[in-house]
Protein backbone atom coordinates (compact mmCIF):
# COMPACT_ATOMS: atom_id res chain seq x y z
CA UNK A 1 0.00 0.00 0.00
CA UNK A 2 1.05 3.45 -1.07
CA UNK A 3 1.92 6.13 2.18
CA UNK A 4 -0.68 8.14 1.13
CA UNK A 5 -3.19 5.52 1.29
CA UNK A 6 -1.72 4.38 5.08
CA UNK A 7 -1.82 8.25 5.88
CA UNK A 8 -5.01 8.55 4.57
CA UNK A 9 -6.16 5.77 6.67
CA UNK A 10 -4.90 7.41 9.82
CA UNK A 11 -6.55 10.18 9.05
CA UNK A 12 -10.03 8.56 8.76
CA UNK A 13 -9.46 6.84 12.25
CA UNK A 14 -9.01 3.33 10.72
CA UNK A 15 -6.78 1.12 12.85
CA UNK A 16 -6.20 -0.94 9.84
CA UNK A 17 -3.16 2.18 9.56
CA UNK A 18 -1.21 0.68 11.97
CA UNK A 19 -1.26 -3.09 10.30
CA UNK A 20 -0.45 -1.06 6.76
CA UNK A 21 1.82 0.33 8.52
CA UNK A 22 3.61 -2.77 10.38
CA UNK A 23 3.57 -4.80 7.00
CA UNK A 24 5.37 -2.10 5.13
CA UNK A 25 7.76 -0.61 7.88
CA UNK A 26 7.72 -3.18 10.48
CA UNK A 27 11.30 -4.65 9.49
CA UNK A 28 12.75 -1.34 8.97
CA UNK A 29 11.70 0.40 12.47
CA UNK A 30 12.18 -2.63 14.13
CA UNK A 31 16.18 -2.55 12.71
CA UNK A 32 16.83 1.19 13.72
CA UNK A 33 15.28 0.21 17.42
CA UNK A 34 17.26 -2.43 17.11
CA UNK A 35 20.92 -1.05 16.11
CA UNK A 36 19.94 1.47 18.99
CA UNK A 37 19.10 -0.99 22.19
CA UNK A 38 20.58 -4.31 20.84
CA UNK A 39 17.55 -6.05 22.82
CA UNK A 40 14.58 -7.63 20.61
CA UNK A 41 12.16 -7.18 23.67
CA UNK A 42 13.12 -3.42 23.26
CA UNK A 43 13.05 -3.15 19.66
CA UNK A 44 9.75 -4.19 19.82
CA UNK A 45 8.24 -2.38 22.57
CA UNK A 46 9.64 0.69 20.58
CA UNK A 47 8.25 -0.28 17.56
CA UNK A 48 4.80 -0.28 19.14
CA UNK A 49 5.29 2.91 20.45
CA UNK A 50 6.02 4.15 17.64
CA UNK A 51 2.74 2.95 16.07
CA UNK A 52 0.89 4.32 19.26
CA UNK A 53 2.76 7.46 18.51
CA UNK A 54 1.98 8.20 14.76
CA UNK A 55 -1.88 6.97 15.86
CA UNK A 56 -1.94 9.98 18.22
CA UNK A 57 0.09 12.35 15.69
CA UNK A 58 -2.12 11.66 12.84
CA UNK A 59 -3.89 13.95 12.62
CA UNK A 60 -2.82 16.69 12.54
CA UNK A 61 0.55 15.76 11.19
CA UNK A 62 0.84 14.42 7.57
CA UNK A 63 4.26 13.29 6.90
CA UNK A 64 5.14 13.83 3.22
CA UNK A 65 7.87 11.23 3.79
CA UNK A 66 6.18 8.66 5.99
CA UNK A 67 9.31 6.14 6.42
CA UNK A 68 11.48 9.28 7.35
CA UNK A 69 8.64 10.36 10.17
CA UNK A 70 8.18 6.69 11.27
CA UNK A 71 11.69 6.32 11.80
CA UNK A 72 12.46 9.66 13.60
CA UNK A 73 9.98 8.58 15.96
CA UNK A 74 11.03 5.28 16.66
CA UNK A 75 14.50 6.70 17.07
CA UNK A 76 13.75 8.49 19.58
CA UNK A 77 11.62 6.47 21.36
CA UNK A 78 14.51 3.97 21.20
CA UNK A 79 16.91 6.55 22.83
CA UNK A 80 14.70 7.42 25.44
CA UNK A 81 14.30 3.36 26.31
CA UNK A 82 17.90 3.31 26.02
CA UNK A 83 18.61 6.62 28.71
CA UNK A 84 15.78 4.83 31.27
CA UNK A 85 17.37 1.46 30.75
CA UNK A 86 21.13 2.91 31.57
CA UNK A 87 19.42 5.02 34.53
CA UNK A 88 18.15 2.06 35.87
CA UNK A 89 21.30 0.17 35.54
CA UNK A 90 22.95 3.05 38.21
CA UNK A 91 20.17 2.57 40.58
CA UNK A 92 22.88 1.08 43.18
CA UNK A 93 24.84 4.16 43.23
CA UNK A 94 24.03 7.01 45.66
CA UNK A 95 25.59 9.10 43.72
CA UNK A 96 24.01 8.09 40.49
CA UNK A 97 20.63 9.31 42.30
CA UNK A 98 21.55 12.51 43.46
CA UNK A 99 23.08 12.63 40.02
CA UNK A 100 19.54 12.03 38.32
CA UNK A 101 17.52 14.11 41.34
CA UNK A 102 19.56 17.60 40.77
CA UNK A 103 19.40 16.76 37.02
CA UNK A 104 15.57 16.86 37.43
CA UNK A 105 15.71 19.78 39.09
CA UNK A 106 17.89 21.55 36.53
CA UNK A 107 15.88 20.51 33.45
CA UNK A 108 12.68 21.54 35.16
CA UNK A 109 10.82 24.21 32.88
CA UNK A 110 13.54 23.96 30.24
CA UNK A 111 12.41 21.00 28.01
CA UNK A 112 10.85 23.71 25.26
CA UNK A 113 14.76 25.65 25.49
CA UNK A 114 16.55 22.41 24.65
CA UNK A 115 14.07 21.17 22.08
CA UNK A 116 14.69 24.69 20.56
CA UNK A 117 18.00 24.07 20.95
CA UNK A 118 18.06 21.03 19.30
CA UNK A 119 16.47 22.27 16.27
CA UNK A 120 18.77 24.78 15.97
CA UNK A 121 21.71 22.02 16.06
CA UNK A 122 19.78 19.98 14.15
CA UNK A 123 19.87 22.54 11.15
CA UNK A 124 23.19 23.22 11.85
CA UNK A 125 24.12 19.62 11.14
CA UNK A 126 21.75 19.88 8.19
CA UNK A 127 23.96 22.53 6.95
CA UNK A 128 27.30 21.26 7.28
CA UNK A 129 26.01 17.86 5.47
CA UNK A 130 24.48 19.60 2.52
CA UNK A 131 28.30 21.03 1.74
CA UNK A 132 29.55 17.38 2.09
CA UNK A 133 30.01 15.04 -0.58
CA UNK A 134 26.99 12.63 -1.27
CA UNK A 135 29.26 10.09 0.16
CA UNK A 136 30.31 11.66 3.21
CA UNK A 137 27.08 12.64 4.00
CA UNK A 138 25.29 9.12 3.39
CA UNK A 139 28.43 7.87 5.63
CA UNK A 140 27.78 9.93 8.38
CA UNK A 141 24.30 9.70 8.56
CA UNK A 142 24.11 5.66 8.12
CA UNK A 143 26.66 5.85 11.01
CA UNK A 144 25.26 8.47 13.43
CA UNK A 145 21.43 8.47 12.24
CA UNK A 146 20.51 4.78 11.45
CA UNK A 147 23.29 3.64 13.98
CA UNK A 148 24.48 0.73 11.12
CA UNK A 149 27.61 -0.31 12.34
CA UNK A 150 30.84 0.60 10.98
CA UNK A 151 31.14 -2.15 8.49
CA UNK A 152 27.93 -2.27 7.21
CA UNK A 153 27.78 1.50 6.50
CA UNK A 154 31.40 1.26 4.58
CA UNK A 155 30.24 -1.38 2.84
CA UNK A 156 26.76 0.64 1.26
CA UNK A 157 28.91 3.17 0.95
CA UNK A 158 31.25 1.58 -1.29
CA UNK A 159 34.67 2.12 0.70
CA UNK A 160 36.84 -0.41 2.99
CA UNK A 161 36.36 -0.05 7.29
CA UNK A 162 39.42 1.66 7.48
CA UNK A 163 38.85 4.39 4.90
CA UNK A 164 35.34 4.82 6.59
CA UNK A 165 36.81 5.26 9.58
CA UNK A 166 39.10 8.04 8.72
CA UNK A 167 36.49 9.73 6.42
CA UNK A 168 34.13 10.01 9.71
CA UNK A 169 36.97 11.25 12.04
CA UNK A 170 37.90 14.05 9.61
CA UNK A 171 34.26 15.00 9.28
CA UNK A 172 33.63 14.92 12.88
CA UNK A 173 36.61 17.31 13.54
CA UNK A 174 35.07 19.47 10.28
CA UNK A 175 31.57 19.52 12.31
CA UNK A 176 33.14 20.82 15.54
CA UNK A 177 34.96 23.73 13.64
CA UNK A 178 31.45 24.17 11.98
CA UNK A 179 29.80 24.27 14.99
CA UNK A 180 32.16 26.24 17.05
CA UNK A 181 31.75 28.75 14.02
CA UNK A 182 28.59 28.96 14.06
CA UNK A 183 28.57 29.69 18.08
CA UNK A 184 27.55 26.61 20.08
CA UNK A 185 29.44 26.02 23.06
CA UNK A 186 31.00 22.53 22.44
CA UNK B 1 26.88 20.09 24.89
CA UNK B 2 27.03 16.57 24.90
CA UNK B 3 27.20 13.34 22.64
CA UNK B 4 22.97 13.07 23.76
CA UNK B 5 21.91 16.89 22.43
CA UNK B 6 23.55 15.62 19.13
CA UNK B 7 22.08 12.74 18.86
CA UNK B 8 18.48 14.39 19.61
CA UNK B 9 19.52 17.05 16.82
CA UNK B 10 19.95 14.50 14.68
CA UNK B 11 16.05 14.14 14.55
CA UNK B 12 15.89 17.21 12.89
CA UNK B 13 17.82 16.44 9.58
CA UNK B 14 16.23 16.54 6.53
CA UNK B 15 13.47 13.88 5.07
CA UNK B 16 15.31 14.13 1.95
CA UNK B 17 18.87 13.21 3.16
CA UNK B 18 17.77 10.84 5.34
CA UNK B 19 15.74 8.83 2.02
CA UNK B 20 18.50 9.24 0.32
CA UNK B 21 20.83 7.06 2.89
CA UNK B 22 18.04 4.32 3.37
CA UNK B 23 17.54 4.38 -0.06
CA UNK B 24 21.44 3.44 -0.19
CA UNK B 25 21.30 1.14 2.52
CA UNK B 26 18.54 -0.69 0.95
CA UNK B 27 19.76 -0.77 -3.02
CA UNK B 28 23.58 -1.85 -1.76
CA UNK B 29 22.16 -5.22 0.40
CA UNK B 30 20.17 -6.12 -2.84
CA UNK B 31 23.38 -5.81 -5.05
CA UNK B 32 25.23 -8.13 -2.55
CA UNK B 33 23.11 -10.77 -2.63
CA UNK B 34 22.68 -10.86 -6.59
CA UNK B 35 26.42 -11.02 -6.35
CA UNK B 36 26.49 -13.76 -4.18
CA UNK B 37 24.21 -15.41 -5.61
CA UNK B 38 25.87 -15.18 -8.78
CA UNK B 39 29.13 -16.29 -7.06
CA UNK B 40 27.48 -19.62 -5.61
CA UNK B 41 25.87 -20.73 -9.19
CA UNK B 42 29.43 -19.80 -11.03
CA UNK B 43 31.32 -21.91 -8.53
CA UNK B 44 28.46 -24.80 -8.82
CA UNK B 45 28.80 -24.43 -12.39
CA UNK B 46 32.68 -25.19 -12.20
CA UNK B 47 32.00 -28.03 -9.86
CA UNK B 48 29.33 -29.77 -11.83
CA UNK B 49 31.85 -29.18 -15.16
CA UNK B 50 34.84 -30.47 -13.53
CA UNK B 51 32.80 -33.54 -11.89
CA UNK B 52 31.10 -34.00 -15.34
CA UNK B 53 34.64 -33.56 -17.15
CA UNK B 54 36.42 -36.00 -14.54
CA UNK B 55 33.49 -38.37 -15.01
CA UNK B 56 33.88 -38.52 -18.35
CA UNK B 57 37.69 -39.09 -18.81
CA UNK B 58 36.96 -41.72 -16.29
CA UNK B 59 34.60 -43.69 -18.79
CA UNK B 60 36.56 -43.31 -21.74
CA UNK B 61 39.48 -44.37 -19.97
CA UNK B 62 37.32 -47.33 -18.75
CA UNK B 63 36.03 -48.27 -22.49
CA UNK B 64 39.28 -47.89 -23.68
CA UNK B 65 40.72 -51.61 -23.93
CA UNK B 66 44.16 -51.41 -23.34
CA UNK B 67 45.30 -54.69 -21.94
CA UNK B 68 42.51 -57.03 -23.27
CA UNK B 69 43.21 -57.95 -26.49
CA UNK B 70 40.63 -56.70 -29.53
CA UNK B 71 36.60 -56.74 -29.69
CA UNK B 72 34.92 -56.44 -33.00
CA UNK B 73 31.75 -54.27 -33.51
CA UNK B 74 30.10 -53.58 -37.23
CA UNK B 75 28.34 -50.51 -34.89
CA UNK B 76 31.84 -49.17 -34.81
CA UNK B 77 32.12 -48.65 -38.77
CA UNK B 78 29.46 -45.47 -38.19
CA UNK B 79 31.73 -43.45 -36.48
CA UNK B 80 35.13 -44.67 -37.48
CA UNK B 81 38.04 -42.32 -36.40
CA UNK B 82 39.40 -41.66 -40.15
CA UNK B 83 42.06 -38.92 -40.58
CA UNK B 84 41.24 -35.43 -41.77
CA UNK B 85 43.64 -33.46 -43.08
CA UNK B 86 46.90 -35.76 -43.58
CA UNK B 87 47.65 -37.84 -46.93
CA UNK B 88 48.92 -40.61 -45.68
CA UNK B 89 50.17 -41.32 -49.05
CA UNK B 90 52.62 -38.93 -49.05
CA UNK B 91 53.84 -40.14 -45.87
CA UNK B 92 57.02 -42.58 -46.33
CA UNK B 93 55.90 -46.29 -45.64
CA UNK B 94 58.57 -49.02 -44.41
CA UNK B 95 58.02 -52.59 -45.51
CA UNK B 96 56.59 -54.76 -42.78
CA UNK B 97 59.04 -54.90 -40.11
CA UNK B 98 58.30 -58.70 -39.19
CA UNK B 99 56.34 -59.82 -41.58
CA UNK B 100 56.44 -63.05 -39.73
CA UNK B 101 54.63 -61.79 -36.66
CA UNK B 102 52.55 -59.41 -38.63
CA UNK B 103 50.90 -62.85 -40.30
CA UNK B 104 50.65 -64.32 -37.22
CA UNK B 105 49.33 -61.37 -36.20
CA UNK B 106 46.13 -61.44 -38.28
CA UNK B 107 44.25 -64.32 -37.31
CA UNK B 108 41.11 -62.53 -38.73
CA UNK B 109 41.83 -64.25 -42.76
CA UNK B 110 40.48 -67.11 -41.66
CA UNK B 111 38.03 -66.15 -39.12
CA UNK B 112 34.31 -65.10 -39.32
CA UNK B 113 34.66 -61.21 -39.63
CA UNK B 114 32.81 -60.11 -36.42
CA UNK B 115 34.85 -63.03 -34.16
CA UNK B 116 37.82 -62.13 -35.17
CA UNK B 117 40.51 -60.31 -32.45
CA UNK B 118 44.26 -59.99 -32.16
CA UNK B 119 46.73 -57.91 -30.54
CA UNK B 120 49.91 -56.67 -32.19
CA UNK B 121 51.81 -57.47 -28.89
CA UNK B 122 51.12 -60.88 -28.96
CA UNK B 123 51.85 -61.41 -32.38
CA UNK B 124 55.58 -60.25 -32.02
CA UNK B 125 58.21 -61.94 -30.76
CA UNK B 126 58.18 -62.31 -27.07
CA UNK B 127 61.56 -60.47 -26.54
CA UNK B 128 59.50 -57.13 -28.26
CA UNK B 129 56.89 -57.55 -26.18
CA UNK B 130 57.71 -55.33 -23.70
CA UNK B 131 56.03 -54.07 -20.93
CA UNK B 132 56.07 -50.26 -20.32
CA UNK B 133 58.45 -50.10 -17.45
CA UNK B 134 60.59 -52.60 -18.93
CA UNK B 135 61.21 -50.80 -21.71
CA UNK B 136 64.72 -49.83 -22.37
CA UNK B 137 65.99 -46.38 -21.55
CA UNK B 138 64.68 -43.10 -23.87
CA UNK B 139 66.69 -42.32 -26.84
CA UNK B 140 65.69 -40.13 -29.71
CA UNK B 141 63.66 -41.45 -33.00
CA UNK B 142 65.73 -42.27 -35.64
CA UNK B 143 63.27 -41.28 -39.08
CA UNK B 144 64.33 -44.23 -41.65
CA UNK B 145 64.47 -42.22 -44.95
CA UNK B 146 64.54 -45.70 -46.62
CA UNK B 147 60.62 -46.41 -46.35
CA UNK B 148 58.90 -46.21 -49.11
CA UNK B 149 55.77 -44.94 -49.63
CA UNK B 150 52.31 -46.18 -48.63
CA UNK B 151 51.36 -46.76 -52.15
CA UNK B 152 54.26 -48.81 -52.71
CA UNK B 153 54.02 -50.76 -49.50
CA UNK B 154 53.77 -54.44 -50.50
CA UNK B 155 51.57 -56.37 -48.45
CA UNK B 156 53.01 -57.73 -45.07
CA UNK B 157 51.98 -61.28 -46.22
CA UNK B 158 54.12 -60.83 -49.59
CA UNK B 159 56.96 -59.60 -47.99
CA UNK B 160 59.56 -62.12 -47.98
CA UNK B 161 60.54 -62.53 -44.06
CA UNK B 162 64.35 -62.69 -45.11
CA UNK B 163 63.88 -58.31 -46.09
CA UNK B 164 61.81 -57.77 -43.01
CA UNK B 165 65.05 -59.30 -41.03
CA UNK B 166 67.04 -57.03 -42.55
CA UNK B 167 65.27 -54.17 -41.71
CA UNK B 168 65.09 -55.20 -38.83
CA UNK B 169 68.30 -55.20 -38.34
CA UNK B 170 68.28 -51.59 -39.93
CA UNK B 171 65.63 -50.01 -37.70
CA UNK B 172 66.43 -48.71 -34.40
CA UNK B 173 62.66 -47.93 -33.15
CA UNK B 174 59.53 -50.13 -33.92
CA UNK B 175 56.02 -49.63 -32.44
CA UNK B 176 54.13 -52.12 -30.93
CA UNK B 177 50.79 -51.64 -31.00
CA UNK B 178 49.38 -52.88 -28.03
CA UNK B 179 45.39 -53.52 -28.80
CA UNK B 180 44.02 -53.74 -31.84
CA UNK B 181 40.99 -55.05 -33.20
CA UNK B 182 40.38 -56.12 -36.28
CA UNK B 183 37.57 -58.01 -38.10
CA UNK B 184 38.50 -59.31 -41.23
CA UNK B 185 41.06 -60.60 -42.94
CA UNK B 186 43.45 -58.18 -43.38
CA UNK B 187 43.39 -54.42 -42.41
CA UNK B 188 44.51 -50.93 -42.88
CA UNK B 189 44.56 -48.55 -41.18
CA UNK B 190 46.68 -45.48 -39.71
CA UNK B 191 48.70 -43.96 -36.42
CA UNK B 192 48.06 -41.00 -35.46
CA UNK B 193 50.02 -39.00 -33.14
CA UNK B 194 48.96 -35.80 -32.11
CA UNK B 195 50.29 -33.83 -35.54
CA UNK B 196 50.37 -36.20 -38.17
CA UNK B 197 48.23 -39.63 -39.53
CA UNK B 198 50.35 -42.39 -40.67
CA UNK B 199 49.69 -45.53 -42.81
CA UNK B 200 50.30 -48.65 -41.27
CA UNK B 201 49.47 -52.23 -42.92
CA UNK B 202 49.83 -55.22 -41.35
CA UNK B 203 51.22 -53.76 -37.96
CA UNK B 204 53.89 -51.83 -39.26
CA UNK B 205 53.93 -48.47 -38.40
CA UNK B 206 54.96 -46.57 -40.98
CA UNK B 207 57.02 -42.89 -39.10
CA UNK B 208 56.57 -40.03 -41.29
CA UNK B 209 60.51 -38.35 -41.42
CA UNK B 210 58.35 -35.34 -40.18
CA UNK B 211 56.99 -36.92 -37.33
CA UNK B 212 57.88 -35.54 -33.63
CA UNK B 213 60.72 -37.98 -32.60
CA UNK B 214 59.05 -40.36 -30.34
CA UNK B 215 60.95 -41.69 -27.39
CA UNK B 216 60.59 -44.91 -25.48
CA UNK B 217 57.26 -44.93 -23.69
CA UNK B 218 54.94 -42.68 -25.65
CA UNK B 219 51.77 -43.42 -26.19
CA UNK B 220 50.33 -42.71 -29.88
CA UNK B 221 46.63 -43.22 -30.62
CA UNK B 222 45.78 -45.45 -33.12
CA UNK B 223 43.12 -45.28 -35.73
CA UNK B 224 41.61 -47.80 -38.51
CA UNK B 225 40.03 -46.57 -41.26
CA UNK B 226 37.34 -48.90 -42.62
CA UNK B 227 38.42 -51.51 -44.78
CA UNK B 228 36.26 -53.97 -46.55
CA UNK B 229 33.37 -53.11 -44.88
CA UNK B 230 34.53 -53.34 -41.11
CA UNK B 231 35.76 -50.81 -38.67
CA UNK B 232 39.21 -51.73 -37.48
CA UNK B 233 41.04 -49.76 -35.12
CA UNK B 234 43.26 -50.22 -32.43
CA UNK B 235 43.58 -47.72 -29.17
CA UNK B 236 46.85 -47.53 -28.36
CA UNK B 237 50.55 -47.87 -29.58
CA UNK B 238 53.70 -48.18 -27.51
CA UNK B 239 56.70 -46.65 -28.74
CA UNK B 240 60.21 -48.94 -27.66
CA UNK B 241 63.72 -49.73 -28.02
CA UNK B 242 64.18 -52.74 -29.68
Amino acid sequence: MRDEKIIDLYWERNEQAIKHTDEKYGKYLTKIAYNILADKEDSKESVNDTYLAAWNSMPPQRPTALSAYLGKITRQISIDIFRKRNRAKRKGSEFAVSYDELGDVLTTGNMTEEQVQAKLLGEAINKFLLEQPKEVRNLFIGRYYFLDPLKEAARYCGMSEGKAKSVLFRTRNMLKEFLQKEGFDI
Amino acid sequence: MNAEKLHDALNYLDDSMILETDKLRHRKKKTVIFRRFVSCAACICLIATAVFGIGHMRSIRENTPFDENFEVSKDKADTPPTPDNSDPSQDPAPPAEESESADESVPAQDQEKDEVSESIEESAPADERLPEEESAPADEWMPDEDFPPVDQVPPAEETPPEEDEEKDEEKTYKLVIKVVQITTDGFKGYVRNKNDIYDINKYVTVINEEREKPIKGDTVDVYFSEYDGYTVYAERIFIVKE
